[in-house]
């Protein structure tokens, strides 16, 4: 049982209304309970309760993967995990094999059993961070609302979580598979989540005859041809028209898949399982030879703002605007699904087409506050900020450092494209700021 | 191709100019109805040609001459007029059109159609409120509907992304035909160009017939030079700590320009942060309206097509650097060309060519409709209405693949925007067939911008007209490369 909050991404120093929510969740070795992230998202209280027992526990979360979807779970109240057996981690299950789903869909006071089989194991989008594509496992068990973080057991071993449903699609479910709560739990074991590596190369198939000829590759049968390069870390050990033969121990054929534990599914796969800072063994077709390259893989979290994220937004508030990071999160809260191409740019292409004019963190003007020292502002929210008082604006804190380093008379904010501006007068808004924050009951003007 | 002379031959003897020589209202001899087909264009196949009809109000407005909007009357293949509301059709032409004021001229050669015609009056005023009738032919019968006259208003055009004055009139229930015609009295005030829901109902949109008979006299007097348009972008000035940071002291008023879209070869006259107080020797409030004498309080923005065509002197005062200038801003014209993306592309047909069964095409605003803009990729819809940086610079995409073994392993590509081809940049698109004849060590090399989700295509060259002759074979390409120039 859940009472969570989420944030008011438009007045991100409050929070919505409380709301009650419920999920499963299944204990493993070392007294901790393990379900999904969403499931404890913006949890103001989290109470367990164990199966067949009415009484419920306090728990708090100790670790969050936004990317993968898990969180663990602590209970400090005596007594709750005696007399427990923890579920022990099990395989990859095989396509076609029986799993059985063991959860609380809808709430419930007694466990749901569903059973059904392994229809397909590939890459799929994780829909609650938004911004990540792991390995996923789909069934045909119902997985509904409420089952998410229960297990999904084979041979009394847990071969899955349950995370998410397609809308619309009937009898399809899916769960996250053993190596990638695996690799969960040994991200976190050093005490801090590190995430899933993510590779920032574009590996483009390598069907065509003529594509393979001009890349010398007429003995090979496999290889998928590297393309773009996005950050400077994979530039400074591939290049463009570099052609991946393996990864790791995994021969990675045309289609630029690799055949994982009988599944073939896309080599993004082994970057995804491999650690934070962990280097993986390449074959690489350049120039006509074959060579070995050891390439670094990181989880980058600098663009974490482009999947939903689970903690409280940044802001600061300078006398009544309100400025805050654009992210996810926040242009699905504001604008639902009718965001301007413009904030939708911003967000999730400009650092792939132009990444010497992408910002670290593109900032909105998310509200004014109404006070006579704002009144005549011409724009009152949902903008983004191109300069403030000459300074470009990358991240929050350079609105922080551009007013309050002003010594102007005045602070001009220059809004994105088009390019129109409002000057606020930096005297009234200084002496405001104070009275602003009281009238509309702010205790911090800043959450950095 | 319309003959110039014979436009200002028609238009030059107009007579509805005379307001003297008004004829009462008899819109059964002066209303007739068009039937115009044109050619349409499948983007995913753009070498495919359909047609399509459809009907439309004219208007005589002088001899031998027939006004209609422009509004399908683009790609024409075949116009017939009908008057008295039934029996024959009879072959008519189209002697001038002109898409970005939405008006086209029409006429017809057989004598006999012109017979009991008489030229209708296009009114010189128009009140800003009362009552007019829609008039058009309808189920044989003539039809007149009443409609309140709600107000002149400054809004874009259904053909061009241009400010100009509308008429905008409430519109209750039922059908309303596209060029129908708004009437009070016996004059002509308006012709209809759309219909639409606002939060206030039902309205209708007409082009003012005073606009018309200054576009008509223009024309006539070979005085036409297309629109004008404001290439900038400006403010309100309700912020007093604005005009205070900028040393303009007193009441607000004026209006500041924010960006300027450069247009090769239209000099700068502006700045930004200039703030704009008189355009015309008309004053400019704070909220960017100005006091028009026949309709009170209009957009700025009008002022670009109030009596004024592209290239005209237009005098600007500006307050600049703490004092006033005199500046003079000269109206570049309005087109569809100045567009990187060119929102439309009219009387013409689609660009294309075929590759080994790779399709390129200039990005358009016709491409990015007929392909659906909601399946376009934001690496693309964020190039509308970005200037062209240079004249004739295009976007070039690979808008599809035709499947053929020469293309395996290419065929899920489309929507990707070429950088280069063989190492020469694509900056238009009659940039490809010199790009093609230069192939690299036998291959064709084919590279996109960053951000699409490949950035390279590599062909055989030696393959590469088999390839796009047995393409063109089976998928019934009779022309190719199609590239206009």
């Amino acid at each position: 049982m859940v009472y969570l909050q989420p944030p008011d991404w438009d007045r991100p120093w409050q929070w919505e209304r409380i709301l009650r929510s419920s999920g499963s969740g299944f204990i493993i070795e070392g007294n901790r309970i393990m379900t999904n992230a969403h499931v404890v998202a913006w949890a103001k209280e989290i109470m367990v309760r164990r199966f067949q027992d009415s009484r419920l526990y306090p728990a708090k979360v100790s670790y969050v993967g936004r990317d993968c979807d898990l969180a663990i779970l602590t209970v400090e109240a005596q007594g709750f995990f005696d007399g427990i057996e923890p579920l022990t981690l099990g395989e990859l299950p095989d396509v076609r094999s029986t799993v059985f789903t063991f959860g609380y869909p809808a709430g419930g006071q007694q466990i749901s059993y569903t059973s059904g089989v392994v229809s397909r194991i590939e890459i799929q989008t994780y829909t609650y961070p938004g911004d990540r594509r792991l390995l996923a496992i789909q069934t045909d068990a119902a997985i509904n609302p409420g089952n998410s973080g229960g297990p999904v057991i084979q041979n009394d071993r847990v071969v899955g979580v349950a995370f998410q449903g397609i809308p619309g699609l009937e009898n399809t479910g899916f769960f996250i598979p053993p190596p990638v709560v695996e690799h969960f739990l040994e991200d976190i074991a050093d005490g801090s989540y590190e995430g899933c590596p993510i590779s920032d190369i574009d590996l483009e198939s390598l069907h065509n005859p003529a594509q393979r000829n001009y890349l010398g590759l007429t003995s090979k049968t496999g290889g998928a041809r590297i393309g773009q390069l996005l950050t400077k870390s994979v530039q400074d050990h591939l290049r463009t028209d570099d052609v991946l033969l393996q990864i790791d121990q995994w021969p990675v054929a045309r289609d630029a898949s690799v055949l994982y534990e009988g599944n073939q599914v896309h080599a993004e796969l082994i970057v995804s399982l491999a650690q934070n800072g962990d280097t993986i063994p390449l074959k690489i077709w350049r120039e006509d030879q074959e060579i070995s390259v050891d390439l670094p893989v990181f989880a980058d979290r600098s663009r974490e703002f482009a999947g939903n994220l689970y903690r409280a937004p940044r802001y600061y508030i300078y006398g009544g605007l309100v400025f805050t990071p654009l992210s996810r999160n926040y242009l699905s809260s504001a604008f639902g699904s009718n965001a301007s191409s413009q904030l939708v740019y911003e967000l999730f292409h400009r650092w792939r087409t132009e990444p010497e004019t992408t910002r670290t963190e593109p900032i909105m003007l998310a509200n004014v506050l109404p006070h006579p020292a704002n009144a005549n502002l011409r724009r009152k929210s949902r903008v983004m900020i191109d300069s403030i008082n000459g300074v470009r604006i990358e991240k929050l804190e350079d609105v922080i450092n551009a007013i309050e380093q002003c010594e102007d008379d005045w602070h001009t904010i220059r809004y994105a494209e088009p390019y129109d501006f409002d000057t606020l007068a930096r005297e009234k808004a200084d002496d405001a700021h104070p009275a602003i924050l009281r009238t509309y009951r702010i205790a911090n003007d800043r959450r950095l | 191709m319309i003959p110039k002379t014979a436009i200002l031959s028609l238009l030059l003897s107009l007579f509805f100019l005379s307001p003297g020589t008004a004829a009462a209202a008899d819109w059964e001899n002066s209303l007739v109805r068009i039937e115009a087909t044109r050619h349409t264009y499948d983007y995913f196949q753009p070498w495919i040609r359909r047609s399509a009809t459809s009907r439309n109000s004219g208007l005589v407005v002088g001899e031998k001459t027939i006004l209609t909007t422009a509004q399908r009357m683009e790609n024409n293949v075949l116009t017939r007029l009908q008057k008295g509301g039934q029996g024959e059709w009879t072959i008519g032409r189209l002697v001038w059109i002109d898409y970005y004021s939405n008006l086209a001229l029409l006429t017809v050669d057989d004598e006999a159609f012109w017979e009991d015609l008489h030229p209708a009056t296009l009114a010189e005023k128009i009140p800003n409120s009362g009552t007019a009738q829609s008039v058009r032919w309808h189920e044989r019968r003539l039809e007149l509907r009443e409609l309140d006259i709600d107000r002149m208003k400054i809004s874009k055009g259904r053909l061009a992304n241009i400010d100009m004055l509308y008429l905008e009139l409430d519109f209750e229930t039922g059908s309303f035909d596209r060029s129908e015609i708004i009437a009070i009295d016996d004059e002509v005030v308006g012709i209809a160009i759309a219909r639409y829901s606002s939060s206030s109902g039902e309205k209708v949109q007409a082009i003012p017939s005073t606009f018309i008979r200054s576009v008509l006299q223009a024309q006539s007097e070979s005085d036409w030079s297309g629109l004008g348009f404001f290439n900038f972008f400006w403010q309100t000035t309700e912020n007093e700590a604005t005009l205070d940071q900028l040393g303009l002291s007193g009441p607000a008023r004026g209006v500041i320009i924010t960006q300027l879209l450069s247009l090769p070869g239209h000099p700068d006259v502006l700045r930004p942060k200039d703030i704009l107080l008189k355009i015309d020797g008309f004053s400019i409030d704070s909220q960017g309206d100005y006091q028009d004498p026949d309709y009170g309080p209009l957009n700025l923005e009008y002022l670009a097509t109030r009596n004024r065509w592209a290239g005209d002197q237009v005098p600007m005062s500006v307050w600049r650097d703490g004092k006033a200038h005199q500046i003079t801003f000269t109206l570049p014209k309005f087109g569809y060309e100045n567009f990187l993306i060119p929102p439309a592309r009219y009387d013409s047909t689609p660009e294309y060519y075929v590759a080994g069964g790779l399709i390129f095409q200039p990005i358009s605003g016709g491409l990015i409709d007929g392909l659906g803009r909601e399946r376009m990729p934001v690496r693309i819809i964020r190039h509308l209405s970005k200037m062209r940086p240079e004249a004739n610079r295009e976007l070039v995409v690979l808008s599809g693949v035709l499947p053929d073994p020469f293309n395996e392993g290419y065929r899920s590509h489309n929507n990707l925007i070429v950088a280069r081809i063989n190492h020469h940049s694509i900056t238009r698109f009659s940039d490809l067939e010199k790009a093609f004849a230069d192939p690299q060590d036998g291959f064709h090399l084919i590279e996109f911008t960053p951000g699409n989700p490949i950035d390279k295509i590599v062909l055989n060259a030696s393959g590469m007209d088999l390839a796009t002759r047995r393409v063109m074979f089976r998928y019934g390409i009779q022309n190719n490369p199609v590239i206009n120039n």
